[in-house]
């Protein structure tokens, strides 16, 4: 017991067991067909998104309704870049961190310094203006959205294929992790933690918090953007319905259901949220009723684990 | 704490695994042709979406009992679009993934758009049996057919009934998706050419339960005539406010409306209303022939699409057929050369591989039942 | 239709739609008020109470017939709502009043999918249509103006719900331990204020309204879907952060202005960009007024 005791508390077990998930992702596609790439893919994507979503929420504690509506902008800025002015998809990639800290500016500015469940309401209402405005104007292509956005080459390869994409997101959600791991463990992770536990405390240490907040808005933003605008061009096709409430609502859901601000966990949750209605598709009864049992599993998982199935642990907390 | 944690991400770990081999299952059999279907099974559009499915099973069932194609026997492999563009790639992968032949589907134009990409890496042919959405060919994958009329040729008919009932300023509504964008889009730009007049263009969001606002704003446009081309969900609703509001000019519904569910729904403040619609099975030549195979399979009327979905698989038939095998070009230059006297009439296509025929009929609320309307 | 008759009728329209966000609203506005909860399950609330009063209608309708009926549904839909409000609160949130508000804003989310996948599996996805025999389109026209019967009933019913709601939160016993809970909790416990009892009885109170709502909404347009909660739900959200969250007149304000706007935005814009006019005059308006129209202010502590 002991001994097990030990080996789980071993600083070498998270390492291993990383290195281990990470070769059994790379030797995936060798044994799978392409529903499974793609559902995995799914996961991933829904991973990169919590992970963006994770800085604001759970690192910040920043309540945002609206992130679908930061991953549009990136998509909808490579899609007509891409459609309009015939860029390089690769080089629009500036451009859309430049759109996407723009965007997160001029939102977070005037309202970050607002109550939390008030930042929550301007989310959604932006959100629901990005949604609309792309959904009226000619060039974002109305409600039919923009199509037949060309795939990309990398390295005199075009990427067309399921398992292409599967390991440039794998590549991405690897990314992610390091900027998200670097950000959390800086003075600037450590400023975020202290503005999420206790606001006015932070601000009374002499913390900068509505400019710490903008700044944690932003990098969010700029992870949301370019995660939108790979999903662009791996798509083909993106149109405003991508875009509603619903993908917000499920991006927060996934972060939270994880566990705020632990990596880690909101990829699981993400992993989670993309792989189980899936699985349940096609079981009898059970598939019509698939979000029916997701709704009472969040339900039962909040009310066992209300800080999420695996919650960053507190350094130093009696808790 | 930490025990739990690792337990729950070694479950979660193994269920993936377990996801991943099942699904990975999926043997190719080469005794039978595998016919992959997108439907919206699940979400609003469901009614649609089973009624396409059950006419391609009738139509499955009938070739197979007829000794197949080719002697091979057909069989039908489905998934659940939704009918949202997210689900629909999900959806598609996994057709591709069984390794079908063909696909034949097709509800809501914005999901079908963003899978059509994802077939084509595949080499696969699509048959697109409802979805009629302009943008739908302006994508240019030639293996892509659109079986059912798109939004051009419903404006044809639509301005032929403007012309019959003396309207002068037509209004539109449409519900902000692909589709009922796209056909009041058309509408606007082609109408004015035929002399009429668009008084307004409105949007009612789905789901969205006032419009009286818009009803007065049509109403102040000094409009003779509305255009609804929005769902049949929502249309009712519409209609009811249109003329408690007191609109009294005229009211057409698009396709999308194009359902009994609607007579139903509107009462009396249905009647008189008409409908640009898809090839009604009633008013179908052998339409009874159909209705009555149709029932006894399912035990239900056929909906709205059963006659073009029915069409599509032995369109598709006759194609292999005379082509000799399942190769995917050859398949591919035969449906383009069909001339396929189905249920729902002529079906034979345009270089861009629309319908060069259109099959939309006009149909009026007369009662609790569709009349035929038939203009000199 | 003259400019005059055109600003009246809109403003008839708005004043109706106004109404439906407001009952909606309050129900959001004294959950938050009491417990600091997002429930996002009220719109399912409001769509349930739909439902019952479409179904109980229909098994009354062997017996009764016209306005008795409708008022009979509608408050039966309202038990039923409270009841479902009730154990919402029972089994879903007061297992976790202690914890991370942001657990319990998904808890929420949760409850709401449970509801609406329920309704949507029951259902088969498919509308429901209700036709309450009455004549919709009776009414009186001044000139291009019309207003049915059916649109007064239900303005003066909304006026009457929220004119005894304000007379009980103001001048009850209970109505003062609610004010006082959403003060401070604790103190209210230690004062001797059963305070799960009066945070179940908000909840079955809102969730009523909401039903209220929602029948009266199933009697007006006659058209009932699984779906119809979400977009009255994000609306009613909205107005009452107008109104300041938290504060029930605030929530009529609130209800009653979204309503009006939407109408004006519809007139003066366009319908497609009705939603980007109520969302941008909302967005400006807490960058100037971050507490809402009648919201207090005060300074957060998480």
């Amino acid at each position: 017991m002991i001994k097990a005791k030990e080996m789980m508390n071993s600083k070498w077990l998270g390492p291993g067991m990383l290195l281990g998930l990470l070769a059994a992702m790379l030797a995936l596609p060798l044994f799978s067909n392409d529903y499974v790439l793609i559902v995995l893919w799914n996961g991933m994507f829904y991973a990169l998104l919590a992970l963006g979503l994770n800085i604001i929420v759970g690192y910040c504690g920043l309540c945002d309704l609206g992130y679908a509506a930061k991953f549009a902008i990136g998509a909808y800025t490579t899609g007509i870049l891409m459609k309009s002015f015939g860029w390089n998809f690769w080089l629009t990639l500036p451009m859309v961190v430049l759109v996407s800290l723009l965007a997160a500016i001029l939102v977070g500015a005037p309202t970050l310094k607002l109550r939390s469940d008030y930042l929550a309401i301007v989310t959604l209402g932006f959100a629901e203006i990005v949604r609309i405005t792309a959904r009226n104007l000619d060039i974002t292509g109305s409600a039919s959205g923009l199509n037949a956005i060309a795939r990309p080459e990398l390295f005199g390869l075009r990427l067309t294929k399921s398992i292409h994409w599967y390991y440039v997101f794998l590549v991405l959600v690897i990314l992610f992790v390091f900027i998200s791991h670097r950000v959390r463990s800086s003075r600037f992770g450590r400023a975020l933690a202290y503005i999420r536990e206790d606001e006015d405390a932070a601000r009374a240490m002499g913390v900068n918090t509505t400019r710490y907040k903008l700044y944690a808005y932003m990098i969010g933003a700029v992870l949301g953007g370019v995660t939108g605008s790979f999903f662009a061009v791996r798509m083909t096709a993106i149109s405003p319905q991508s875009f509603d409430f619903t993908q917000s609502a499920n991006i927060l859901l996934a972060v939270i259901l994880g566990g705020m601000g632990k990596i880690p966990g909101v990829i699981a949750g993400a992993v989670f949220f993309a792989v189980f209605p899936e699985i349940f598709r096609d079981v009898p009864f059970i598939g019509d009723a698939r979000m029916l049992f997701f709704g009472i599993l969040l339900v039962v998982v909040m009310i066992v684990r209300p800080q999420g199935f695996w919650p960053e642990r507190k350094r130093g907390a009696l808790k | 704490m930490r025990k739990m944690t690792i337990r729950i991400v070694a479950a979660l770990a193994v269920l993936t695994m377990l996801f991943a081999i099942l699904a990975g299952c999926s043997g190719r059999n080469d005794d039978v042709i595998t016919i992959g279907v997108l439907a919206p099974l699940s979400g609003t559009e469901t009614y649609y979406g089973k009624d396409m499915l059950q006419s391609y099973q009738l139509a499955v069932d009938e070739i197979n009992k007829a000794g197949g194609v080719l002697g091979k026997e057909l069989v039908l492999y489905e998934a659940d679009d939704g009918a949202d563009p997210n689900m629909a790639t999900q959806a598609a992968s996994k057709i591709i993934s069984r390794g079908v032949d063909f696909v034949v589907g097709g509800y809501a134009s914005g999901a079908i758009i963003p899978t059509m990409q994802l077939f084509y890496d595949e080499n696969l042919l699509l048959l697109i049996s409802c979805a009629n959405s302009t943008d739908i060919t302006k994508q240019g994958l030639e293996q892509s057919f659109m079986i059912n009329s798109p939004g051009t040729h419903a404006v044809v008919t639509l301005a032929e009934l403007c012309r019959a009932v003396d309207a002068k300023k037509v209004a539109l509504i449409h519900q902000g998706d692909a589709y009922t964008k796209n056909l009041s889009d058309l509408c606007e730009s082609e109408l004015p050419r035929s002399g009429f007049e668009i008084a307004t263009v409105e949007i009612m969001e789905k789901g969205a339960a006032d419009v009286s606002a818009i009803v007065t704003r049509i109403r102040n446009s000094g409009a003779d005539f509305v255009y609804w081309c929005g769902y049949h969900a929502d249309g009712s609703n519409v209609i009811k406010q249109l003329r408690r509001g007191g609109y009294a000019g005229e009211i057409a519904v698009g396709d999308g409306s194009a359902s009994v569910e609607l007579i139903k729904a509107c009462g009396a403040d249905g009647e008189g209303v008409y409908v640009t619609s898809p090839p009604f099975v009633e008013f179908a030549e052998g339409g009874d022939a159909f209705v009555d195979a149709y029932k006894r399979m399912h035990g239900m009327d056929p909906g709205t699409y059963a006659t073009l979905s029915y069409d599509t698989i032995y369109l598709l038939k006759e194609a292999i057929e005379r082509a000799g095998g399942i190769e995917t070009e050859r398949v591919r230059e035969e449906v383009q050369a069909s001339e396929y006297q189905g249920l729902s009439g002529l079906i034979s296509f345009t270089p861009d591989r629309e319908p060069a025929v259109s099959n939309f009929i006009i149909l009026q609320i007369r009662g609790d039942k569709f009349r035929l309307v038939t203009l000199d | 239709m003259s400019t005059w008759e055109l600003i009246l009728q809109q403003g008839v329209n708005g004043l109706i739609l106004g109404s439906f966000y407001a009952l909606v609203a309050l129900g959001y506005s004294m959950v938050y008020g009491i417990i600091k909860l997002l429930n996002f399950a009220h719109g399912d609330i409001y769509m349930t109470g739909a439902f019952v009063c479409l179904s109980v209608f229909g098994a009354l309708s062997r017996f009764l017939s016209g306005w008795p009926a409708v008022a009979c549904s509608i408050v039966a839909a309202m038990f039923l709502a409270a009841a479902l409000g009730f154990l919402a609160q029972r089994f879903a949130y007061r297992p976790l009043l202690g914890a991370p508000r942001l657990s319990l804003l998904i808890t929420a989310i949760g409850v709401s999918l449970v509801i609406y996948n329920t309704v949507m599996v029951i259902t088969n996805s498919q509308p429901l249509f209700f036709s309450s025999g009455l004549d919709s389109s009776a009414g009186i026209k001044i000139g291009g103006l019309t207003v049915t019967y059916i649109q007064m009933v239900l303005l003066a019913v909304s006026a009457l719900v929220m004119l005894g709601l304000s007379l009980f939160i103001g001048h009850t016993k209970t109505g003062r331990a609610m004010r006082a809970i959403a003060l401070d909790q604790d103190t209210c416990r230690l004062m001797g204020i059963n305070v799960n009892k009066v945070i179940g009885l908000t909840f079955m109170l809102g969730s009523a309204l909401a039903a209220i709502a929602g029948g009266l909404a199933c009697v007006y347009y006659g058209n009932v879907q699984y779906n119809m909660g979400y977009t009255i739900g994000i609306k009613a959200f909205t107005a009452a952060v107008i109104g300041g969250i938290g504060s029930i007149p605030g929530a009529m304000l609130g209800g009653l202005l979204l309503g009006l706007l939407e109408a004006t935005g519809t007139q003066l814009l366009d319908s497609s960009w009705k939603d980007v006019f109520a969302f941008g005059i909302l967005i400006l308006m807490l960058i100037v007024r971050p507490n809402g129209l009648l919201g207090k202010t005060e300074i957060e502590r998480m």
